[in-house]
């Protein structure tokens, strides 16, 4: 009666032992955290697909085709902060913003209404090759109409006057 | 080198649409024509030579002399406006950074009978204006060109 009542013990430890060690294998802290970062990046894949308005990222979404495209690029001349770690209308980090600039008028598609786009230069940092360059300039004139000539380096008023790269901001409605 | 080029941004006033310039606000021809050098706020740039509006522009509207130079300064010599659309961007820079100055609103008459006298050196006009108001006591903004 003791062996039998010994072989069922250890039967049992035997039992819980293999399903202990299973259970670890299976759902252990490894392979919780696998499947938690399979979850999240997958989340994170999908998130996109879900529906709500990008236009705020309109920028971000030309970079995929023609980054020199986007409305408020109009009447750029300059490669573009956005590539170089600033943004669309802000600059790099370690530069420093144009005292002067070239402004233009461009219609947004979204609204169909004209914007005054202030294409200030940022300053101080040198020139990133690789960075995109876009030359649209709408409403330039040559030289000798100085007062429709954007062919200049904008930093010329700052204390920093090397150029680094151009933000497109818009600074009000042309009504 | 920073002078001349900086010249250069005052005379190239930003006319990205210059020939369109019709059937816009003042405020809109402002920021279009003018802010790309006077900037948005009025302020200028020291570094660059372009005197700040507050403070300043209203003393030398009161002026008779000084409301010539303003009709001879690069951005208004250089820019595609008409006479009346000229005096509107003048009284909107008035009405903006110098409401109690008490300067006569520009007119397109005005304008357009300031704009035909002769002012062969800007700098120069600009250095007479400042001497003349300094002997009355008053002063304007700093203006760097020798």
């Amino acid at each position: 009666m003791t062996k039998f009542l010994d072989r069922l013990l250890s039967g049992l430890d035997r039992m819980t032992e293999a399903k202990a060690r299973g259970a670890a294998r299976r759902h252990g802290r490894r392979s919780f955290l696998a499947r938690a970062g399979g979850a999240i990046v997958g989340g994170v894949a999908l998130a996109p697909i879900l529906p709500f308005d990008r236009r705020a990222n309109a920028a971000g979404a030309a970079a995929a085709g023609d980054e020199c495209g986007y409305w408020r690029h109009c009447a750029i001349d300059g490669f573009l902060c956005q590539d170089a770690g600033g943004t669309l209308t802000s600059c790099p980090p370690g530069s420093s913003v144009s005292a002067v600039s070239w402004v233009g008028t461009c219609t947004n598609p979204d609204d169909n209404k004209d914007y005054l786009v202030s294409y200030n230069d940022c300053c101080g940092k040198p020139l990133i090759p690789m960075t995109t360059f876009c030359y649209n300039s709408k409403g330039e004139r040559p030289g000798y109409r100085m007062g429709l000539y954007n062919d200049v380096n904008w930093c010329m008023a700052n204390e920093a006057k090397g150029y680094h790269c151009t933000v497109s901001v818009v600074v009000g409605l042309a009504e | 080198m920073s002078r001349r080029a900086a010249t250069a941004a005052a005379l190239a006033l930003v006319l990205a649409t210059g020939a369109q310039a019709q059937e816009r606000s003042a405020r809109a021809n402002y920021v279009l024509l003018c802010s790309g050098c006077h900037n948005v706020s009025g302020l200028g740039s020291e570094e660059g030579g372009i005197p700040a509006f507050p403070g300043s522009v209203g003393k030398i509207a009161a002026f008779d002399r000084g409301r010539t130079y303003m009709m001879h300064v690069p951005g208004v010599v250089s820019n595609s406006m008409s006479n009346a659309e000229i005096a509107a961007v003048m009284n909107y820079i008035l009405d903006t950074w110098a409401p109690e100055a008490g300067a006569a609103p520009f007119t397109a008459e005005e304008v357009t009978a300031r704009r035909k006298l002769p002012i062969p050196d800007i700098v120069v006009e600009r250095r007479e204006v400042t001497e003349e108001l300094a002997a009355k006591g008053i002063d304007i903004a700093t203006y760097p060109w020798p």
